[in-house]
């Protein structure tokens, strides 16, 4: 064994020294060069998923995905399922933190090293577009035939210059969750669909007490914190392009309000939605959060006890929502005929519905929202369902990372005391001109 | 030095006592807070678990992989990384210590320039490298990858030792006829052992807490180290602080059981390492 | 002279030292030489994520490097990065002496606790930050309970939330990390200073306090400079801790050097910025590290 290891070690020392010598000499025999040792450590895991050996050509695929490993069991099942009916496929699948998949498909891209199909955010597909990563899938979207049926905000985020360069694979937008306890308790009526800002002001208010703060929503400093910072603009007429409007000011003031007066808590700074929902809201802390479906699950799994419900957005000019999610992209042509089956096989209209059902999300499909009973009656599913129809999408833009980057360099400068309202998004709104 | 008088050498080691435990709080905190009930962490900390609870150490995840696999990676990991960083790094220092020319400063140069350098700005050259050879998804890159922040701090750490070894040995040895590698092997190895105890120990921990190559390297699940799935864990868990500090713990465990077996020597290593002879 | 004659005796033959250093040399070469160099190319090149695999890459001078200086947040994480390094320095080295001087006194188990105490330098840097990130949360951390408990504050401090204060706790993360570093270093070197040295001053009636001023600190100088160079050098280049806990926030309140780098290349794909902003990184611990290498080389000559 040591022997061993020693030589797949010089190797590599070996292997090392003229690849700097010879530059691209060896690019495409990635996998074959691995040592032995290591190769069959990947094989301990692989195999439990099929141990029949290849007969004939089989095609290897490789995914990565970015979701949570609850909401994963029900993807894995069907590529399971997937491997059964396409005996010739076999689809390596790989979990990658939420925070780090953008780090390792661009370090992926630069070296050359990508998965045939991989999970993204809704907002990232078209930064890969532009920038020739991810693969251009017009033909075969088109001949699928299926896209029609697509909600158009989703469906617009996976085209860039008029292509297709994805799929959407979940939806979801953010509403309002309230602690219905905490209403009763303290005798106010529930908030209805038809509120306004300054209802929805005042309630905050009302309802922060030395127990439970009055409103809980990210504010950290990545796209969560974006997703949840820039509706609120929205509302107030504004949008990431107009970042030094009155609107946009009205909307990081009543943010701030809240924060500074202790209406929600200092920790929502660096919380993400699923921290901030099981610490805060989960426990009885907050008597309501912008969150969105899919943490329905989440309280679940923390407290199925909680008396919630869930309300539209307050309207200001409007009671927009953003648009989130994920989409799956294809990153290598290599395998183009395999990876297409795959992704077509998770986005036909009966797996979108089970996954989405199953993870607390919405599908982009239409005909997936028509057929589902869950989608439509459902308490709190059906005000998202609603809600939906009234989000807008976040961008699209290539270089919608910079531009969310400026917005979340301007709310947290002035909750954290920086800046002042007026001076960070006058700062956002000219970096964001420089990067359009 | 002459032994201090009963009471004064009590008082002294109360308090170095009560020093090393308040220094040493953060530990006991982490190791407290993961046997804790779930949910209590939500409120206001006690300083002892309402009861012992060791339902955060199920810590499972979808791949069906379990916390021996991760352990073996990282066990993996840090032996091969301590390997070669043994392998390069006491012939280089014991070259750097006993050569004496221009070629020594730099010679050294490389050594304390690679110490100066923050890991996370070699990954993008590492990365495209590695990706070449295959060493992406394999424990090797990260071995590689891992020694070069070990190799300089054994170099470091081992060429003082060398240093002070007297020359009087080695010349006893040309004189009974060894050469340079013979002398080295027999004599010098043996007689630095201490050192090489800690630099090795340092080596492996070092290797062991490594999470940006890691990070960077490994995406298949059943190769990933155990300071790996504390960080994905911190980004999935959040807020369930008994469950993340019982992911902290078993990542520290393992170190704090062979430091504490092992600490005399290499402290020891440690503390002689520039003690001139 | 003699002396000087004597020294290299045993490596007569340059092949003995090549042998001995190459492979290690060469190592250390491919591994971050190369990869600095690469990063120095990349700097003065118009690298991003459209082009990297392609190679259509453009030589554009020294325009990142103007770029990235007229970016405001560039200069605050430059004054971030001092300032980190500045307070570590100031709290971990006087603790780490402090408790130097104190387990090297005789009494029994000094030598065992102070080898404890040494673990907290061996901790993951990973879990150091998770368990401290836990330690100052605002609502459940036991550091405001400590401080609320003491009357030292009268409302939880929002730690994470603020500039300052997010600053002040990844300051003390790290120094909890850094103290048993300096502690075991400036130990090494007590245990050089001779006793009949502080025996003759005890007669000649100093106190204790000019006895630490007047001879431990001109005896330890040389171990002083080495053990304040290195810990700025392991300070500057902080990354994980600040990686983990707090992301150079709030705003860019705690943005180091080495998360701006990292920011720049893998979060908006800008490897040449990323790669400008690593270098200045590297060119100032240049600067300190030459003085390490002073004292490491020279210490070389008086042997």
């Amino acid at each position: 064994m040591k022997k061993k290891r020693l030589t797949a070690l010089f190797l590599a020392g070996l292997m090392t020294l003229s690849a700097i010598g010879c530059g691209s000499g060896q690019t495409q025999t990635p996998d074959t060069s691995a040592p032995a040792e290591t190769g069959s450590d990947a094989a301990d895991a692989s195999g439990t998923e099929s141990e029949a050996p290849a007969s004939g050509e089989q095609t290897t695929i490789e995914m990565w995905y970015h979701i949570s490993p609850d909401q994963a069991t029900v993807l894995l099942g069907m590529i399971d399922e997937f491997q059964t009916l396409h005996p010739d496929i076999k689809v390596e699948t790989q979990s990658v933190a939420f925070a780090e998949i953008k780090k390792q498909l661009s370090i992926g891209v630069a070296a050359n090293q990508l998965p045939d199909v991989t999970l993204c955010d809704t907002v990232d597909n078209v930064s890969f577009a532009a920038m020739g990563a991810a693969v251009d899938i017009t033909e075969e979207v088109e001949a699928w035939g299926e896209i029609d049926n697509y909600f158009d905000a989703p469906r617009a985020s996976a085209v860039y210059e008029d292509k297709y360069y994805g799929v959407p694979y979940y939806s979801n937008c953010l509403a309002i969750m309230y602690n219905k306890d905490i209403f009763d308790e303290m005798g106010l009526a529930y908030p209805t669909s038809d509120w306004t800002w300054d209802e929805f002001k005042d309630l905050v208010a009302k309802t922060t007490t030395p127990d439970h703060y009055g409103l809980t929503m990210s504010l950290i400093k990545s796209e969560e914190g974006t997703f949840n910072v820039l509706p609120f603009i929205c509302q107030a007429g504004a949008n990431w392009d107009s970042l030094d409007s009155d609107g946009a000011k009205e909307a990081l003031t009543m943010i701030n309000d809240f924060y500074q007066n202790g209406y929600m808590s200092k920790e929502l700074i660096s919380m993400t939605q699923a921290d901030m929902c099981a610490s805060l809201f989960a426990t009885g802390k907050s008597a309501m959060m912008v969150a969105g479906s899919w943490l329905n699950t989440n309280i679940q799994n923390e407290n199925p006890d909680l008396n919630y419900d869930v309300v539209l957005f307050p309207t200001n000019k409007a009671a927009t929502s953003l648009i989130g999610g994920g989409n799956i992209m294809m990153m290598k042509d290599e395998h183009k005929a395999a990876a297409w089956e795959l992704m077509k096989f998770l986005s036909s209209k009966e797996n979108s519905l089970k996954y989405c059902e199953d993870a607390g999300y919405i599908s982009p499909r239409t005909d997936a929202v028509a057929e589902s009973t869950v989608w439509q009656n459902d308490p709190i599913l059906s005000v998202y369902t609603q809600q939906l129809a009234e989000a807008m999408p976040r961008g699209p833009h290539p270089k919608w990372p910079e531009i969310s980057s400026a917005l979340q360099f301007a709310y947290q400068d002035v909750l954290s005391g920086t800046s002042s309202v007026e001076d960070a998004l006058n700062k956002a709104a000219a970096e964001i001109e420089a990067i359009k | 030095m002459k032994m201090k008088t009963g009471t004064k050498n009590t008082l002294l080691m109360i308090a170095g006592i009560v020093i090393t435990l308040l220094f040493l709080f953060p530990l006991y905190w982490m190791i407290t807070t993961s046997l804790r009930p779930p949910g209590e962490t939500f409120s206001n900390p006690s300083f002892f678990p309402s009861r012992i609870c060791m339902d955060s150490y199920v810590l499972e995840n979808e791949h069906g992989v379990t916390l021996f696999t991760y352990l073996k990676n990282s066990c993996i990991v840090s032996i091969g990384a301590t390997l070669i960083t043994m392998a390069l790094a006491i012939p280089a220092s014991y070259g750097l210590a006993r050569f004496k020319n221009r070629m020594i400063s730099v010679g050294l140069f490389v050594f304390l320039v690679a110490q100066m350098l923050p890991s996370s700005l070699i990954l993008t050259p590492l990365f495209v490298n590695f990706s070449k050879l295959g060493l992406i998804n394999n424990h090797v890159g990260v071995m590689l990858a891992d020694a070069t922040i070990t190799i300089p701090f054994a170099v470091i750490i081992l060429r003082t030792y060398f240093k002070d070894i007297p020359k009087e040995l080695e010349e006893a040895a040309i004189i009974d006829g060894c050469g340079p590698w013979k002398t080295f092997i027999k004599i010098m190895v043996p007689v630095s052992s201490s050192g090489i105890v800690t630099a090795l120990s340092m080596s492996l921990f070092m290797a062991w807490g490594d999470m940006v190559f890691s990070l960077t390297f490994l995406n298949q699940e059943s190769l990933k180290t155990l300071p790996l799935i504390l960080y994905k864990a911190m980004g999935e868990l959040g807020v369930r602080w008994e469950i993340l500090m019982a992911y902290s713990t078993v990542v520290v465990l393992p170190i704090l059981v062979i430091f504490i077996i092992m600490q005399k020597y290499i402290v020891n290593g440690l503390t002689a390492g520039a003690v001139k002879g | 002279m003699t002396v000087k004659k004597k020294k290299g005796y045993f490596f007569r033959k340059k092949m003995t030292f090549y042998a001995f250093v190459l492979p290690g040399a060469i190592y250390m070469t491919v591994m971050i030489i190369l990869p600095i160099l690469s990063n120095v190319i990349m700097s003065f090149q118009d690298v991003n994520l459209m082009n990297f695999a392609s190679g259509d890459t453009h030589f554009v001078g020294l325009a990142m490097y103007k770029d990235i200086f007229q970016d405001k947040v560039m200069w605050t994480a430059i004054w971030n990065t001092l300032w980190f390094t500045l307070w570590c320095l100031i709290f971990q080295f006087p603790i780490g002496f402090a408790m130097a001087m104190f387990f090297s006194k005789d009494f029994k188990g000094s030598r065992f606790l102070r080898g404890i105490n040494v673990i907290a330098w061996m901790i993951p840097m990973v879990a150091v930050s998770g368990i401290f990130k836990y330690m100052f949360n605002s609502d459940i951390g036991i550091i405001n309970r400590i401080l609320m408990d003491l009357h030292l504050v009268k409302a939880p401090v929002e730690w994470l939330a603020h500039g300052n204060t997010a600053m002040a706790s990844i300051i003390v993360a790290n120094v909890w990390k850094g103290v048993p570093f300096n502690m075991i270093l400036l130990a090494t070197a007590l245990t050089t200073v001779p006793a009949d040295v502080y025996e003759s001053a005890s007669i000649d009636g100093a106190s204790r306090i000019q006895r630490f001023f007047y001879i431990t600190v001109p005896l330890l100088k040389p171990a002083i400079i080495s053990v304040l160079t290195l810990g700025f050098i392991y300070t500057f280049k902080v990354f994980d801790l600040v990686y983990v806990m707090t992301g150079g926030g709030p705003g860019s309140s705690t943005e180091m050097l080495s998360t701006l780098a990292y920011r720049y290349s893998f979060n908006e794909y800008n490897f040449s910025q990323g790669a400008a902003v690593a270098n200045v990184l590297f060119v100032l611990l240049m600067l300190v590290g030459m003085v390490y290498i002073r004292i490491v080389t020279k210490e070389d000559d008086e042997v």
